[in-house]
């Protein structure tokens, strides 16, 4: 689930779950493969300060080591 | 607020979901934590590669990197336009101008939000 413990506390929740929700149609638009549990992990993690083109590789390389088994399931499965 | 390494576990274990654990990985039988502990180390590995890759002078830099991210989003949308997707094209404009208006988060972090899609753009897969 989504958790908005990473974003600032006096932002009214509404307008987090707005932004979260816009987020995610802009990551959708741009076929970026991030569901919103992955995105709001990522979002929290650019508001620690963690540089964005870092973070996208280390995406990057988790698909790579899921899609072996991911692609050994859908041969078994 | 939660911590760093406890947002990259998090990471590692939604790239985890839907997995089904009875599999071989190079023939070796790895169970969830194994294969947890596994994408932790990936993760930071490609952090850390990154980081030092940011210490470097920067050689053939393009000029696109020192762009901020709503220019490159505004680029991907005009590359849209050309693909004939006209529409998304203008759905994206659209929301990017709410998220600003939004104010939800800092400046700084909206922008490094907007720059890792844009890394990331094209990499899912419309299934």
């Amino acid at each position: 689930g989504v958790r908005g413990d990473g974003m600032a506390g006096a932002v009214n929740l509404n307008s987090v779950r707005e932004t979260m929700e816009v987020l995610l149609e802009i990551s959708r638009l741009l076929n970026t493969g991030l569901d919103m549990e992955s995105l709001s992990i990522c979002v929290r993690l650019c508001e620690q300060g963690i540089n964005p083109e870092a973070l996208a590789s280390v995406i990057k390389e988790l698909r790579k080591a899921t899609e072996a088994l991911k692609s050994v399931e859908n041969m078994t499965g | 607020m939660a911590s760093i390494t406890q947002l990259f576990g998090e990471l590692c274990e939604a790239h985890m979901t839907g997995l089904s654990w009875r599999c071989y990985l190079g023939k070796r039988r790895l169970n969830q934590e194994q294969f947890k502990e596994k994408l932790k180390r990936i993760a930071y590995d490609a952090l850390f590669v990154n980081l030092f890759r940011e210490e470097m002078p920067p050689t053939s830099q393009s000029v696109l990197h020192k762009l901020p991210a709503k220019n490159k989003i505004l680029m991907l949308s005009f590359n849209m336009r050309v693909a004939g997707m006209g529409t998304e094209a203008d759905q994206l404009e659209e929301l990017t101008e709410q998220l600003e208006k939004l104010k939800c988060l800092p400046e700084s972090d909206l922008n490094s939000v907007l720059e890792l899609l844009v890394e990331l753009a094209g990499t899912g897969s419309y299934e």
